[in-house]
């Protein structure tokens, strides 16, 4: 991540931090009376239900703090965070994809070139069954897992930055 | 030939079908305002959201299709259960996070919560509707087929039936995608597709010495005992070496004992026709199908331009799912992004366990019902296989289970289907031009239904595969560089979905309507591969040109799709305003039932669900 961000924008940059990380912690709470509430729930007490979550108003003022004043587009530190992030997650997308795609496209590429391994017999299974018919689920679910992981990581790295 | 035994177990499966859908629908629809808008989110999980993903997105192309097409296409069938798969490894690397966080409930939505455009909005609807009747179609011919396979009613006797279960759940209010419905959906289709498949498959295994011969010989399938075919429509019969046939039928009825000649190359057969063939006589094969089983093992073996044909399939299936009208609606009811890439996760597995068994079904239908191959009626495979290799009772049980699973599937996803397509119709599309959505609602299906009735089609994968390639071509650019690119404008937007939605839809149409004109196959019946690129191409490029249209909120949006939940930036603030607006007028499926079952006031408040 960027932290380049620097000059004239450091005291609006340290102040939204302040604000963001205000907003995580009180997010934090209300998740963890959320969480009280729905055990309260399940202990057999009466629920309270909440037509409107008391959280959207102060992440109203999160958004309106990276906002500049006339409330369009962003503050140019927000622009930068917005930037960062949506660049981290797009090449991770990005890079998974290209790999999909090549191990997809070049399944057919492959018995094109090399006609004789469509009939390689794998444990007394034809090649291009296993491949297509078996092993290209596991894969896609492994690619779904690592995608998973790496963005959660991602997003964890962003909360911890704009946190600190 | 149909049986009495068979007629019965057949209504009966469709009865409890039916039954099921109806009970659970009403049941539900009492229960619903607590248990599935307030809490729903908070209390179950992605699990239950993938089964119900699953469930709404396995039509009659999966549950038939995949067999009917692996018995004919071979391994280049297999590129169908793969793209299906794909598609949700796409929505899950662009789209499935950030299009929860931006609240919008359907595509429509999307664009106006991104966009900011209610001409765009109008677009997509349009959009939307062409995509829900081409997806509408293979459902409702599927569950014709599937009839007329197993008792011999007419075609239109199944279309009928499903239409029936439909518009009375939507009529009464019962008509939702309940997350626990739906995940059951899942779970009944599973079952009803698994547990015959293996007790066939082991049955398979105690004999597959038999095939082991006929499996790489250059030759057609060969019957096992002497049959009788009679094609449904009229076909063109491929034959490797002269096959000498004894007609017993003429197209008309009248009984006779001609003999005739198969020779090598294309032989019509006019429908009607039944042809007698003796035991071990080698199969004819329709003209479209792979003839001889060595082939049929390899790859690149099936259509004209294959290797063309897979590409552009593969680009249909893996960008199109994310542009169909029922899928999005669904992971609203994740609480935020990062369940709702959970969800899409559990969703991968899912789907690769159900299409295992549909591939398994269509091998086996290749040995022990060859002669789907010279009559054309390969969708049935899967309903026919009980029958073709057990007898008795358990081919009578595992014949109702695998129609239950069959109606499920199409019941399942024509309400899911109809209810989308009528809201759209009542509130966007042409508003003022219904009474009520209920005439909106009948619109919604007889539009599909005649055309059903009026043209014959392409098997069940191939025709899903025609509203695949459109959404891939309209709604996929849309949601791309939506979420990813912040130079997007309405105008941009508008131009690459008319341009490429619209080339795509004028390419299927033939395709769709059964007259493809020879050598344009790989073209008009798949046009994704040009198409997909050529909308990207112009939603960037008129987006370009109309840089002083790119919405002044774009940076916020963006961030707010993209935040991590924890920021807590997401939220349904912007949708809010949507959905008092089209409250009213009960835009989205939930509403719509929800308006029915008179329970409509409890939810005009969008907020509460986030």
């Amino acid at each position: 991540m960027s932290t380049d961000a620097g000059g004239p924008d450091a005291k609006l940059e340290q102040k939204i931090r302040a604000e963001c990380e205000k907003a995580a912690r009180q997010t934090l709470q209300a998740e963890n009376a959320a969480t009280q509430d729905s055990d309260r729930a399940k202990s057999g007490q009466r629920e309270r239900i909440v037509l409107a979550e008391r959280r959207s108003r102060r992440v109203v003022r999160t958004l309106t703090e990276l906002q500049d004043q006339t409330n369009v587009g962003l503050t140019s530190v927000g622009e930068t965070l917005a930037r960062e992030l949506l660049w981290v997650q797009l090449w991770l997308s990005i890079r998974l994809m290209l790999l999909t795609v090549t191990v997809l496209a070049g399944i057919p590429l492959l018995f094109l070139l090399a006609p004789s391994l469509g009939s390689t017999t794998i444990v007394g299974l034809r090649l291009p069954w296993v491949l297509l018919g078996l092993s290209v689920y596991p894969f896609f679910s492994a690619v779904a897992w690592f995608y998973n992981c790496s963005a959660d990581r991602i997003e964890r790295a962003f909360v911890a930055w704009v946190q600190n | 030939m149909p049986d009495k035994n068979d007629l019965y177990a057949t209504v009966l499966a469709v009865l409890a079908i039916a039954l099921w859908t109806t009970f659970t629908g009403r049941y539900t629809a009492k229960r619903r305002p607590t248990s599935d808008f307030l809490l729903a989110s908070r209390t179950m999980g992605s699990r239950w959201n993938a089964a119900a993903v699953s469930g709404e997105y396995l039509s009659a192309a999966s549950f038939l299709g995949i067999a009917g097409l692996v018995c004919k296409g071979g391994l280049d069938a297999l590129w169908y259960p793969v793209g299906f798969t794909a598609g949700y490894l796409t929505l899950l690397l662009f789209v499935a996070a950030p299009l929860r966080r931006s609240g919008a409930y359907t595509l429509p939505d999307f664009a106006e919560v991104r966009l900011g455009s209610v001409g765009l909005r109008q677009v997509c609807s349009i959009f939307l509707v062409i995509i829900g009747w081409l997806y509408l179609i293979p459902q409702l011919r599927g569950a014709g087929l599937a009839l007329h396979a197993v008792t011999a009613a007419p075609e239109w006797v199944g279309a009928a039936v499903v239409m029936v279960i439909v518009t009375v759940n939507v009529y009464a209010g019962w008509a939702h995608s309940i997350t626990t419905v739906q995940a059951l959906q899942y779970w009944i289709k599973l079952t009803a597709l698994a547990v015959p498949v293996c007790i066939l498959f082991l049955y398979y295994a105690g004999q597959h010495q038999r095939f082991e011969h006929a499996l790489t010989a250059s030759a057609p399938p060969s019957f096992a005992q002497a049959t009788d075919v009679t094609p449904d429509h009229d076909v063109l019969l491929q034959v490797t070496e002269p096959i000498r046939v004894t007609v017993i039928r003429t197209p008309d009825g009248h009984p006779t004992n001609a003999t005739m000649l198969l020779t090598p190359g294309e032989n019509p057969v006019r429908k009607g026709t039944t042809l007698h063939f003796d035991a071990g006589s080698r199969v004819p094969v329709i003209s479209g199908a792979v003839v001889n089983n060595d082939t049929w093992l390899h790859p690149l073996s099936y259509g004209r331009h294959p290797l063309l044909a897979t590409y552009s399939l593969i680009v249909a299936l893996t960008l199109g799912t994310m542009g169909l009208p029922q899928i999005l609606g669904r992971y609203y009811t994740d609480p935020d992004g990062r369940a709702a890439r959970q969800t899409t996760q559990l969703v991968l597995i899912q789907l690769g366990v159900f299409y295992l068994f549909a591939v398994v079904s269509g091998w086996l239908a290749r040995f022990y019902l060859p002669r789907l191959l010279a009559d054309g009626n390969t969708d049935a495979a899967l309903l026919l296989l009980p029958r073709a290799m057990l007898g008795g009772w358990p081919a009578l049980v595992l014949g109702a289970l695998v129609m239950a699973g069959a109606f499920a599937a199409f019941v399942s996803v024509a309400t899911g289907l109809v209810v989308s397509i009528a809201g759209v119709l009542y509130t966007d599309v042409l508003p003022g031009w219904f009474q009520g959505i209920r005439a909106a609602t009948m619109t919604a299906w007889s539009v599909p239904l005649a055309f059903v009735l009026a043209v014959s089609s392409l098997d069940l994968a191939q025709s899903v595969g025609l509203a695949f390639a459109v959404a891939a071509s309209s709604f996929c650019p849309l949601l791309v560089l939506g979420i990813w690119w912040r130079g997007l404008t309405d105008v941009g937007a508008a131009a690459g979905i008319l341009v490429g939605g619209g080339v795509a839809f004028a390419a299927v149409l033939p395709a769709a309507a059964g007259v493809l004109p020879p050598g344009w196959q790989a073209l008009l019946a798949q046009p994704a591969v040009f198409t997909v690129p050529l909308a990207f191409l112009v939603m960037v490029l008129v987006s370009r040109q109309t840089k002083d249209r790119v919405p002044p909120d774009a940076s916020p949006m963006l961030l707010r799709l993209h935040a991590p939940d924890q920021l807590g930036l997401a939220q349904d603030r912007k949708l809010d305003h949507v959905r008092v607006r089209v409250g009213t007028l009960a835009v989205t499926s939930f509403q719509m039932g929800r308006t029915f079952a008179g329970t409509f006031s409890r939810m005009g408040r969008g907020r509460h669900r986030r």
